[in-house]
């Protein structure tokens, strides 16, 4: 994976959810842990439900 | 009887009651308390709110002192750890008086709602989360914040699937709901999360245009899915849980009634239609009074439909809507201010009035949030009575 | 020619864009009839108000009328002298109790009081029964509107109507109570002197009470 971090970029779309989706470390399956649009549904699925707290 | 027969029993009670076909062996009680049962245990809203021991403690106590067939919320309403884990949380929570109240927030301006409609997920990102998260404002949110999001969201989860089995496994409680897709319409998005109260009664006459759109974009990602995984599942009901469809809907609150026919009457026609093709039950629950919309729900077939009344009276409900099963009929006004006996009178009243044939569950008619929402002694009472009734 | 008949039944019909350009022609000559203008804009209110009685309208209509209506207002505001109308208001006090954060249904019904010719002193939310006697007492205010929509609001409107007990002032107050939760057995249970779920009740009420102290 890409190590190179940036985190200025997490608040904007579509880099925030491609960059936090490639360095978090998220609770998936190990089949889909390396699947990069599994990671980046987990991801947006995360934010909407913080917006909708 | 083994707890998973007893279990499986407390289900087809459920079952029973919802077919309108079959009497239940017995009627079924569900509990609809919410805060109040950490409140009776003795700890404090914040307590049980961040600790996820305390709050399996809470819900562990609720079924041992009453002992009900199902139990809606087991501490999920309130997952305040997530969003705190950003730092901000809509959720005040107020120890000495033993409330949490909810900061309705609008997180789109009325100007906004065609941004929104063509592309919901910058929206959400970008300006969404910033009203939502000071952090996310000022640009200060870090990579590490964000993972201890994610760890908060997967201990919750965590939580959830522990009580879960707990309830199931040790108290024989089966689960509320158990949907197989679930299609969140649009215009209750909007409602709960978008616009808020204000803002969509003002979208309604202001642009109504713009708020179809904008409907349009969330139904896309949110509504026809769900709806699309409902339509895809086999036919059959889920018979381990109490329902299989929960509908609780709030934008109706400020509706007309030519805009809930026009907007909101189509989806939750969609959805029970679906529902009905696939024989499963919805618990409907739509909060205040929903008695000028009854007319809508006429043609649904038995068996689909179990309607919670918050606000409308249970008994003109029977009346007018013969094929819709009915969960509720306890007031919480009863429950806190009034005798065991009048608790106990009305219990017997809705089980002579209303469950004689079966097509009733009884439950309080409100969330039971606060400290005197309700007696636990009448609480008691009231469980005792439903236990040993056999009328 | 300002037609404040048409004024009257565009505010009746919700008509955002009529309404604003009626009032812009009102204030073209620095707003002469600014108080006609207001007239016509409570009589399109009390139009609202029979709508929702009728069942055509409901809730989120009654809160776009209020936001008209406060609109209505700031257009108008600098050419209206003594409140655009003809001799004193009746004053009185709205609020929702302590514990509840809920505002709605109280800005609903302040506006349609408002149109109905009340000054009404909004307390805002979550306020404390002793802030209410306070404010009552400083004022002169003799009918006070509670609202609330929490289960618990009941309560915090039993310790209000306590308060003015205690204060010496129950006697020459008339409390009402609104929201969700209240009916003829809270009203009884609270010791208020009446009860609504329905803002025009509330105004009818009110504007009963005003006549009569």
């Amino acid at each position: 994976m890409d190590e190179k971090r940036n985190d200025s970029v997490i608040t904007s779309y579509p880099e925030g959810l491609e960059y936090l989706a490639e360095h978090l470390e998220l609770p998936l399956p190990p089949a889909l842990a390396g699947d990069m649009e599994a990671r980046k549904n987990f991801v947006f699925s995360l934010i909407g439900t913080l917006v909708r707290q | 009887m083994t707890n998973e027969e007893l279990r499986l029993y407390r289900a087809k009670l459920f079952r029973d009651a919802s077919s309108m076909e079959r009497k239940p062996e017995r009627i079924p009680h569900m509990s609809f308390f919410v805060t109040w049962k950490i409140l009776d245990a003795g700890y404090k809203l914040s307590e049980a709110m961040n600790d996820y021991g305390i709050m399996e403690k809470v819900v562990r106590r609720h079924q041992e002192e009453y002992g009900f067939d199902c139990i809606l919320e087991m501490g999920a309403r309130n997952a305040i750890r997530i969003p705190m884990a950003l730092g901000n949380c809509s959720y005040y929570v107020n120890d000495e008086a033993g409330t949490v109240n909810y900061v309705d927030k609008s997180i789109c301006e009325h100007s906004e709602l065609r941004e929104l409609a063509a592309d919901v997920k910058k929206f959400f990102w970008e300006k969404g989360m910033a009203r939502k998260y000071d952090k996310w404002a000022n640009g200060t949110v870090t990579l590490a914040d964000m993972q201890k999001v994610v760890d908060e969201q997967a201990s919750f989860m965590q939580y959830m699937g522990r009580i879960s089995q707990i309830m199931q496994e040790e108290y024989a409680l089966p689960p509320y709901a158990a949907p197989k897709g679930y299609g969140y319409i649009g215009l209750d998005f909007m409602f709960n999360t978008v616009r808020g109260i204000r803002g969509l009664s003002i979208d309604m006459r202001k642009d109504k245009g713009a708020l179809e759109e904008a409907c349009a974009a969330l139904n896309e990602i949110y509504y026809k899915p769900g709806i699309a995984a409902l339509r895809a599942a086999p036919i059959g009901p889920a018979v381990h849980a109490a329902f299989d469809y929960d509908l609780t809907l709030l934008c109706h609150t400020i509706l007309n009634n030519r805009q809930f026919a026009e907007y909101l009457w189509p989806y939750m026609k969609e959805t029970l239609d679906v529902l009905a093709e696939k024989k499963m039950t919805v618990r409907l629950f739509m909060e205040g009074s929903c008695k000028r919309f009854w007319t809508y729900f006429k043609d649904i077939p038995k068996g689909v439909i179990v309607m919670h009344p918050e606000q409308d009276d249970v008994f003109e409900l029977r009346k007018e809507l013969p094929n819709v099963a009915i969960l509720g009929g306890m007031p919480v006004s009863l429950l806190g201010t009034g005798t065991k006996e009048q608790c106990l009178d009305r219990v017997k009243w809705l089980f002579e009035e209303l469950g004689k044939e079966g097509g009733f569950m009884l439950t309080q008619d409100k969330m039971v949030s606060f400290r005197n929402d309700a007696n636990p002694e009448n609480v008691k009472a009231v469980c005792k009575f439903v236990r040993e009734y056999n009328g | 020619m300002v037609n404040f008949e048409e004024l009257a039944r565009a505010m009746g019909e919700l008509d955002e864009d009529t309404v604003k350009d009626i009032l812009g022609e009102v204030m073209a000559d620095g707003g002469s009839e600014a108080a006609k203008a207001m007239d016509a804009c409570q009589k399109g209110m009390d139009i609202v108000g029979s709508q929702f009685e009728s069942g055509e309208y409901f809730v989120g209509d009654l809160i776009f009328a209020g936001e008209l209506m406060t609109d209505a207002v700031a257009i108008l505001k600098d050419a209206l002298v003594n409140g655009g109308s003809e001799g004193p208001k009746s004053r009185m006090i709205l609020c929702t109790v302590k514990d509840d954060l809920h505002d709605i249904g109280k800005n609903i019904v302040r506006s349609m009081l408002e149109a109905g010719g009340f000054d009404v002193l909004d307390l805002g939310i979550d306020v404390p029964p002793e802030r209410i006697v306070e404010a009552a007492k400083e004022n002169d205010i003799k009918i006070i509107g509670l609202s609330g929509v929490l289960t618990l609001a009941i309560d915090s409107m039993k310790n209000t109507v306590e308060a003015f007990q205690a204060a010496g002032l129950r006697d020459s107050t008339k409390i009402i109570i609104g929201g969700a939760p209240v009916s003829a057995d809270a009203c009884a249970h609270v010791g208020a002197d009446a009860w609504a779920i329905n803002p025009q009740d509330t105004v009818r009420i009110c504007s009963e009470w005003a006549a009569q102290l």
